[in-house]
Parts: C-alpha cells; structure tokens; sequence
C-alpha cells in the first residue's frame, strides 16, 4: 500500500528544465541525483513556489542555499551591485522566484497550455519542514551544480492519481 | 528609441537595462507588471517594449493586447518561461513581434532585439497589412504561421526534443511543424544517465517504493 505511482514522463521533463536553466544560464551543466518521493518538504534558506492548476494540480519548489544563489548573483549578474543587505536579500529572493518559474514554465512545453502556472511565492525559512499542498506527495528532484546542492520538489496531482 | 521592460523579476529587469541603457535606447523605462505596463505604455509611447507573459495584476498576454489597442506602432518582444508553442501562436495572433523564451543568454537577446528593430515596418505598412489581415483571413492565417513557424523554430533550438513532424494540412504553409506530442523526450539533454528508463508510451509511469 506504500507504493505510489510516478509520471516517467513528469521526471523526465523536470530533470530537463532544471538542467536547461542551470546550461543556458552558466554554460555549467548541472547533475541530477535519483528522484525520490516526499510528502514533506525541507525548506533550505530560499524556496520558490509555484502553484499549479489546470490539467494537473499542486505545485512546484525550487529551494535553494544561500551560497548557491550568492554564487549566481556574483558571477552571472556581476553589474547588479547593491549597496546595501536589504536590497540584495530582495534580489536572492528574486531570483530563486526567477529559476522555479523559468523551470516551471519550461515545463509547459510538454505538458501543453493546459498546464496552468501562478507567479513564484517565495519563502526564508532555512531548516523548517513543511506537509506539501493539499497533501499531495512530492518526487524531489536531487540537483547538483557547480559543486552547489539545490532540491526541486514536483507535487501534482495527475488524473490516473485521481482515479486511484 | 525608447524602451519599455516589463517583468515581474528586477533581476529581468536589470539585466536587460544594463545591457541596452545608452546604447540603441536612449529611454529606458520599467514596469513589474501587467497593469502598470499598460498605464506606462499609454504616457511613454516606447518604440520596443519586451514583455513577460507570467506577471501579477494582469499577465503579459492581456497587456499585450491593451497596449496595442492603444496604439499598435510599437514592437513587442515576449520573453518568457511559457516555452509552449500554444503560448508563442497566441502572443504573436495578439500582434507580438517576436518571441524567445527564458532562459535567455545576452546574445539572445540582443539578436531578438537586433532583428526586431531592422524589421521595424513604416507606418505605411503597418496599416497596409491590418487591411489585408482584415479582408482576407486565409492570408493573415498564413502569415501568422509563418510568424510561429520563426518563433517555434527559435523555441526549439533551444528544446532539445526529438519532435514528430505530422503531415502539414494542405492550408499551411510549407515548413510547418506541429506541435510535439508528450512523449517523445529523448534522453540526450541529461548531463549524466539516469536512474529513469525512456517512455515506452504515453501516460506512462512507473512504480518507485
């Protein structure tokens, strides 16, 4: 009764956007570890949302550590200098909003218009856990890049979920 | 010129100012929204605007339509994450110039915009072509697949997929390719191998403990 069943497909397309991004965006590949499934999430010091409707449910996270997003900021976005810690905790904010919708979206390429995404919420609650959405149970997606660790968690509630 | 950036990411927003300020555009201005976009467009009157779809208060596709109601002269560059091909036909049936999909290098960009400003039409034709689009559907329903047709294949370089090309109906024009179908991923884009085997079907899944 413990099994659960998980979209190869939805993996798949995921462990695309996120290697995409991270290729596009460095030229660094990123590694993708083996997904498991999670019902709760470990936030790590930044964590995008993305709510989901449409054909599927629930949501997408992206989390994130400090370090990983410094890093982008100081070599990617060198020209974007703020003087003060305020307006750069805005900006770490901004971006790891930027990296789940860019992922999220990149994704509706396969899944078709019928896969409806919000604005990124973004949360700053390092170490807290979380029950996912509407309880519906998670693949995390393992993401190394650069030496950097970052977690991607997909929790949608699919129609052949539904029916069973 | 003038510039108009609209994102709801100052990151976006930054990036590309700093990549244009003084250089093509003399005026740059931004908006974090739909809706203030909108109000922005209707005082500033910009020459290019680049334009997310994925904003709050009022999406990017909504804008587009408001602003070019209100004054269709401008050029519209979508940039967006919403790399569905759905997504491109309609910001470009809602009068988008062009259309890249994030994530986006800097040289993507200046290409997209490069291109956008060497095809800047007289005012001539621009309204030449609303008449034809208005008279004759079947060519404005030409020109805008033509127009998808570009901007798809610029969504696909960047899409690594291998897509199935179905037999193009007998309206389309040549070089039309259909949308692909879910799928029909293949492996290659992936840095290392991975723990999860090819679909052999769609739906398809798997059982994990």
């Amino acid at each position: 009764m413990n099994e659960r069943r998980i979209d190869e497909d939805m993996v798949r397309y995921f462990i695309w956007a996120v290697a995409n991004y991270f290729s596009i965006t460095t030229s660094i590949d990123s590694e993708a570890g083996t997904p498991y499934l999670v019902d709760k999430l470990q936030y790590l010091d930044y964590t995008g949302v993305i709510g989901v409707s449409g054909n599927q449910k629930g949501a997408v996270y992206v989390t994130l550590d400090t370090d990983l997003v410094e890093y982008l900021l100081d070599v990617y976005y060198p020209n974007l200098k703020y003087a003060n810690e305020a307006d750069r905790e805005i900006i770490r904010a901004d971006l790891t909003g930027e990296i789940t919708n860019t992922i999220a979206g990149n994704v509706r390429n396969f899944l078709g218009e019928g896969f409806l995404i919000s604005v990124p919420v973004v949360f700053r609650s390092p170490g807290e856990t979380m029950h996912l959405q509407r309880g519906i149970p998670g693949i995390a997606f393992p993401i190394s890049w650069n030496n950097f660790n970052c977690v991607l968690v997909v929790a949608l509630e699919t129609s052949s979920q539904e029916d069973n | 010129m003038k510039l108009l950036i609209v994102d709801d990411s100052a990151l976006v927003r930054r990036s590309i100012e700093n990549v244009y300020r003084g250089a093509k555009f003399t005026d740059i201005r931004t908006a974090s929204d739909g809706l203030l976009a909108v109000t922005l467009y209707k005082e500033f009157a910009p020459d290019v605007v680049t334009l997310d779809i994925t904003m709050p208060y009022m999406d990017g596709l909504a804008a587009l339509s408001e602003m070019l109601e209100f004054n269709n002269q401008s050029q519209i560059l979508i940039i967006s994450a919403l790399a569905d091909h759905h997504t491109a036909i309609e910001a470009l049936k809602r009068g988008a110039t062009q259309f890249i999909c994030k994530p986006f290098t800097d040289e993507d960009l200046k290409e997209a915009l490069e291109d956008l400003i060497l095809s800047r039409p007289s005012s001539d034709n621009q309204t030449q072509d609303k008449e034809q689009n208005g008279t004759n559907e079947r060519s404005a329903n030409k020109q805008l697949l033509e127009k998808t047709r570009i901007a798809s294949s610029k969504v696909k370089e960047k899409m690594t997929t291998s897509h199935t090309v179905h037999p193009a109906p007998e309206d389309y024009p040549s070089g039309y390719v259909a949308p692909p179908s879910i799928g029909q991923v293949n492996g290659t884009p992936m840095s290392q191998p991975q723990p999860i085997h090819p679909p052999k079907g769609h739906p398809s899944s798997s059982i994990i403990s």
